[in-house]
């Protein structure tokens, strides 16, 4: 017995993780992974600014999928999931992924009707359904408000024009395939009319062909093709002789792929809507492509490889040329599904993008010396050089965490990839940590160029002054002004590391607007009260009170005279209070987002 | 561990007089007194198993696939080859299922089992049927002697939760002094609705197993006859009506697929002395029939399918000793495969040939075996495929107390008609999977009036090529098949089996046996799996029995513990599957009245009421209590 014991002791085996590499310019997507039949292991793959959640349904729900989830959309800010073998269709909040209801797909023995595949219509989802039924979906209830029976094992659907196409692959009664798409009416849901096609017609979309439909044929005898269905006169105007294996659509066609399982290698093609097939290769060859997904706004091309089936799948990226953009390993088993979480579809149907766009670099990052200079908040970690503060505070600020600007003058500058066009209302949203009682006011300035720049005019405007400030290095830390002041920057028991930026070397140099104090002693209260001003800084008043708004119509020359400016790239913010209040030290303005408006 | 090692101390004593019938004593003995892996029938029934998979769960270098409950498919695995390579016989018949390639142990009956023997590698039983020689690994099911037992009836019934009843029926009788015949007539039947336990995230579920009930009804009649020659025949019909539960899938437990299968087989070994040469022949008739159901399926393909299978078979072996220490055997068997099916195109049906040649060698403390085999197989419309092997044993006795042995063996299993055939998930570019197998071992032996102890310890280094994976994608019935590639397996097994005399009266005898293995992928260096351990092979396992038996009351306990697997050959966390550890407890007490002897038995299985699956998603039972009451009229 002591040899076994001895011997339990060598189980050597240890669980092999592959860390999921993402790259930095990954777009931020949510992969549906079905996993494999009756293993449980379907799973929702995440990554949002690089951050990569594995299964992120359970890690927000602290329950899974399910089993065998087929497929996926995204409408009205909630994503709809039909798991096939366990019968539920799951909707979860986008932003969150929590659960905002499990409808059962099931007839009344428990026997799963096998939910497929989903479309989004006029405030409705539809689902077929493996059972030969569609399904209409409430997205007020998230309940079932009408069924119709189509034809035999639908396994497409897309909606358009009012209608909803199913296609019936009869694919369960095989070699006895469906040969038929059904067409129904969205709003009565009742059948109208069945349009033959072909043998064991599936995946189906409407594109800038018209409505493809993958005729998959007979896996024997019958090579694939690709119908396409004429919205109007509801029957097949044109197929295209491609044996593809899947397909999307494209900005100006589709996209599509064979898949040859003996050769085991792909060949992938674009057509356009003139009809034109042109050969597309990727600089790198996926093993096995499973799925597909288009970026609407750059021609990207993103292609699921599901490997061998049974290993963890990855997702790469190429631009429209072919060129590989970057490969995210380890998304999980079998990923079927890729929403772009940066383009999602809203209730008109219409493209609804993220609300606020992000600072593609950081180009400038001077705090003033200060209480949290040289600790997190300032971007900077042991050894760290100007360039890695940089890359840190594009992070922080695209993650949302705090950056301190130190004391007066300290300053922060972004540069947006697209021009921040001038607009009706406010155009910018800087976020800072104010809440009542508590006002640390920084100025926003704007340039079309980085170099000239333009402050954005505040409240306190008539009580500004011009400014400027030299800070050295020593101990203590010392300062002298354009006012002919001088002081020292004193440590508190607080903080003992440095006050000084350590990656800016031992003098710097600040020059704009001095506003007044904001801060007071209380002697009543004992303690120091922030009156903030009304309008126009940052970290001033908090978000709620519209503190975090801010418009190019408020531009200023240097003189104080409004400025017309049609457009900006670049956007600063410094510290503009100069005060020291106690044991509370400097003001300091901190933000936590500088973001354009997507208009 | 092969039986090989045993022989050893039978074989060089009795060398120096080398005469057949000295050879076939100790061909005889070989086959009472096994080595290692050998569970005798006072052994099984201690422990009441309920049926073969059990007792070789606790057996070393043994895996069996078991789908939970009574009437869950059962499979065995020998050192991490797949379940086609262990070639199945009954009383040396080999048995076969064209179809699958492997056999459920669900179908063999346990209450008429005298003895398993398992040989792995090389075995060294000279009379062997041609494609048992060929095998990676021999099952052998011995049933009860006849001839040599006293008339008897038996009359047992077991009574156990889940309405579990297993009554059985046996008589045992003799015609004249030369005949004899044997008839058995068992039910086992269970509602299967144990509880298990599902995890979901952070959630933990009872639920009540569904669709698990099982009715299996097993007839046989056996006859031996002695005389000129040497006979024993068999009649066999098995049939079973059972539920399917599905994996337990989240959100959907619910299944209404039904199996029901029949399966008759008629078989007969004749042994006869003719001159020198000691020959057997063989014959067997198989008829097999399953019929799968699924009410809820959402188009024809999944709702029915029926099996039919036919399958005849004839061989012989025989052997000679042409001088003192050499002994030579010859062998050859054919078989024609018939299955009929909707799902399988073509009614496939196969010509399958097998011979064998083998040399056994002893020289002082030294004996060497050498065999070759060859395989002829002919699918109706493919071409005719060869297939050779050959395998080689020496084992070196320097001390009675001590046996050392090296074995060698290549061998291959056809990819069966389900690999080649099955509609849309066969693949006809199957190659027939390759095993070689390289074991060394020592066994040390001791004993006295008080203690017999035996303690052996094997390292083998196995090597699989074309492997042929099947990954689930219908059901538990039905797989779709791929050629893997390459597996290196390097195992070590301990196993001590031990018996200790206190009186007479009282016993005491204890199995224990580890086995640690590294199984990893070695396909393809590019590969996400690449030095991966295969799945469902655990790195460790052990398990043991002790029984404790005085002269009116028996104990027993028996162990079987599983380190963790991964379900699939990808090693990631995802994947893993916990170990686990089932024990249970028997009791028995026995004594007799003037007319019948008779048993009381309570048995508890799995005491610790440990919540596990051996096949993911597939929940074995927790405890359960079980009472029997056994009569023998002699």
């Amino acid at each position: 017995m002591i040899l076994v014991a001895a011997l339990w002791a060598c189980d050597d085996m240890e669980d092999k993780n592959q860390s999921t590499t993402s790259a930095t310019q990954a777009n931020d997507l949510i992969v549906l992974c079905e996993g494999l039949f009756n293993m449980n292991n379907s799973s929702l793959f995440a990554i949002s600014n690089s951050n990569v959640t594995n299964d992120s349904f359970e890690a927000v729900n602290g329950r899974k999928i399910g089993d065998t989830a087929n497929s996926m959309i995204v409408y009205g800010g909630k994503i709809y999931i039909a798991v096939d073998v366990s019968g539920t269709i799951e909707v979860v909040d986008r932003q969150t992924l929590k659960s905002l209801a499990q409808i059962e797909m099931k007839i009344t023995n428990g026997t799963s009707r096998e939910p497929r595949c989903l479309a989004s219509y006029d405030k409705y989802v539809y689902v077929c359904n493996y059972d030969g039924t569609l399904s209409r979906i409430d997205t007020a209830a998230l309940a079932i408000d009408a069924e119709v029976e189509v034809g035999r094992n639908p396994d497409g659907i897309c909606a358009a024009g009012g209608k909803i196409f199913v296609s019936n692959s009869g694919g369960l009664s095989a070699p006895n395939y469906d040969t038929s798409v059904s067409v129904v009416d969205a709003r009565s849901m009742t059948v109208q009319t069945i349009i033959e096609v072909g043998q064991n017609p599936g995946r189906m979309a409407l594109t800038p062909l018209g409505i493809v439909v993958l005729v998959r044929g007979d896996y024997e005898q019958v090579e694939p093709f690709l119908a396409i269905i004429d919205a109007e006169n509801l029957n097949v105007s044109r197929r295209i002789d491609l044996p593809a294996t899947n397909f999307c659509a494209t900005n100006d066609g589709i996209f599509c792929y064979t898949y040859s399982y003996v050769a085991k290698a792909a060949e992938y093609y674009t057509i356009s809507s003139n009809g034109a097939i042109e050969l597309w290769t990727p600089e790198i060859q996926p093993q096995t492509p499973y799925c597909l997904a288009f970026n609407a706004k750059n021609g990207d091309v993103l292609i699921a490889d599901a490997k061998d089936y049974t290993v963890s799948g990855d997702v790469h990226c190429f631009g429209a040329d072919g060129k590989h953009k970057y490969t995210i390993n380890n998304v999980g088993l079998n990923p079927n599904t890729i929403i772009i979480t940066q383009t999602a579809v809203n209730e008109n149907g219409n493209s609804e993008a993220d609300a606020f766009i992000q600072p593609a670099e950081v180009v400038c990052y001077t705090p003033a010396p200060g209480q949290f200079v040289n600790t997190v908040t300032s971007c900077y970690a042991d050894g760290y050089t100007y360039e890695d503060v940089l890359s840190e505070a594009l992070k922080r600020l695209r993650s949302g965490s705090p950056i301190t600007l130190g004391g007066w003058g300290g300053r922060i500058e972004v540069r947006f990839d697209e021009p921040i066009v001038r607009a009706e209302g406010a155009e910018l949203h800087i976020v800072g940590n104010a809440f009542a009682g508590s006002a640390e006011p920084g100025i926003v300035c704007v340039s079309k160029d980085g170099k000239e720049w333009f402050e954005l005019v505040g409240s306190a405007a008539e009580r500004a002054h011009n400014y400027s400030i030299t800070y050295k290095n020593g101990s203590p830390i010392t300062w002298t002004d354009s006012n002919g002041n001088f002081g020292t920057v004193e440590q508190n028991e607080y903080h003992t590391q440095p006050y000084f930026p350590l990656w800016l070397g031992d003098e710097l140099q600040f020059s704009g607007k001095l506003l007044p104090d904001v801060g007071a002693f209380d002697d009543a209260q004992k303690r120091w009260v922030f009156t903030p001003f009304e309008w126009g800084y940052v970290d001033n008043l908090s978000e709620a009170d519209g503190g975090a708004e801010f418009d190019l119509d408020n531009a200023i020359d240097a003189d104080g005279n409004h400025v017309d400016i049609d457009s900006v790239t670049y956007v600063a913010v410094y510290t503009a209070v100069m005060q020291t209040c106690g044991s509370l030290g400097e003001v300091s303005t901190e933000i936590t987002k500088i973001e354009a408006v997507r208009q | 561990m092969t039986p090989l090692l045993a022989i050893i101390l039978f074989t060089t004593q009795a060398v120096d007089t080398v005469h057949i019938d000295e050879v076939t004593k100790v061909a005889q003995s070989h086959q009472r007194r096994h080595a290692g892996i050998s569970v005798d029938s006072a052994f099984m029934h201690t422990a009441n198993f309920q049926n073969i998979s059990d007792v070789l769960k606790l057996q070393p270098s043994v895996a069996v696939k078991d789908y939970g409950g009574m009437g869950g498919m059962k499979t065995i695995s020998v050192r991490s080859f797949g379940s086609q390579h262990t070639q199945i016989s009954i009383d040396g018949i080999p048995q076969a299922n064209a179809q699958t390639g492997t056999l459920d142990l669900g179908i063999f009956p346990i209450n008429t089992t005298k003895e398993l023997n398992l040989s792995i590698v090389n075995s060294n039983e000279m009379l062997l049927p041609a494609r048992s020689v060929a095998a990676a690994s021999l099952l052998n099911i011995q049933s009860a002697d006849i001839i040599n037992n006293d008339d008897y009836a038996t009359a047992f019934c077991e009574v156990g939760q889940f309405r579990t009843y297993r009554p059985y029926i046996v008589v045992n009788k003799h015609i004249n002094s030369n005949n004899a015949v044997f008839a058995s007539a068992s039910l086992d039947k269970t509602e299967g609705d144990y509880d298990f336990e599902l995890t979901n995230g952070t959630s933990r579920t009872s639920h009540k197993r569904q669709n698990g009930d099982s009715r299996q009804l097993r007839l046989q009649v056996d006859y031996e006859h002695v005389g000129a020659a040497k006979t024993k025949s068999k009649i066999y019909y098995y049939d079973a009506e059972r539920g399917l539960p599905r994996a337990t899938t989240y959100y959907n437990l619910i299944s209404h697929e039904r199996l029901a299968d029949r399966n008759f087989i008629a078989q007969t070994s004749v042994g006869k002395q003719l001159n020198v040469v000691m020959l057997r022949a063989f014959a067997r008739y198989n008829y097999s029939q399953e019929c799968y159901k699924n009410p809820d399926a959402l188009g024809s393909a999944l709702a029915e399918a029926k099996y039919t299978q036919n399958e005849t078979f004839a061989g012989f072996s025989a052997m000679f000793s042409p001088v003192n220490s050499l002994i030579i055997s010859a062998a050859a068997d054919l078989s024609n495969s018939k299955l009929n099916s909707e799902q399988v195109a073509g009614s496939p049906m196969r010509n399958h040939v097998t011979a064998a040649i083998r040399a056994k060698y002893v020289y002082n403390n030294l004996l060497a075996t050498v065999s070759l085999t060859e395989m002829a197989y002919h699918d109706k419309g493919a071409a005719t495929r060869n297939k050779l092997g050959h395998a080689a044993s020496v084992a070196y006795t320097p001390a009675r107390w001590l046996n050392l042995h090296a074995d060698y063996k290549k061998s291959e299993r056809l990819p069966s008609f389900n690999d080649l055939y099955y509609n849309s998930i066969g693949n006809r570019n199957l190659a027939s999977e390759k095993a070689s197998q390289f074991a060394l071992g020592t066994k040390i032996e001791h004993g006295n009036e008080r203690v017999m102890a035996s303690f052996s310890a094997d390292y083998y280094h196995n090597e699989i090529t074309d492997k042929i994976v099947a990954i689930p994608t219908k059901n538990i019935f039905v797989w779709s098949m791929m050629n893997v590639g390459k597996v290196k397996i390097d195992g070590l097994d301990l196993h001590l089996d031990a018996k200790y005399r206190f009186t007479d009266d009282i016993n005491l005898r204890i199995t224990a046996n580890s086995s640690y293995q590294h199984s990893v992928d070695v396909t393809d260096k590019q590969s996400d799996t690449y030095g991966h351990q295969v799945a469902y092979i655990p790195r460790i396992a052990y398990g043991g029995m002790a029984v404790a038996s005085m002269r009116w009351f028996s104990a027993s306990y028996t162990l079987q513990r599983q380190g963790k697997r991964y379900v699939l050959n990808q090693n990631s966390s995802e994947n893993r599957l916990e170990g686990f550890m089932d024990q249970s407890v028997s009791l028995s007490y026995t004594n007799k009245c003037k007319v019948v002897d008779y048993i009381f038995s309570l048995t508890c299985r799995n005491i610790a009421d440990e919540n596990y699956e051996v096949v993911k998603n597939f929940p074995m039972p927790g405890r359960s209590f079980a009472a029997s009451i056994k009569l023998t009229y002699k």
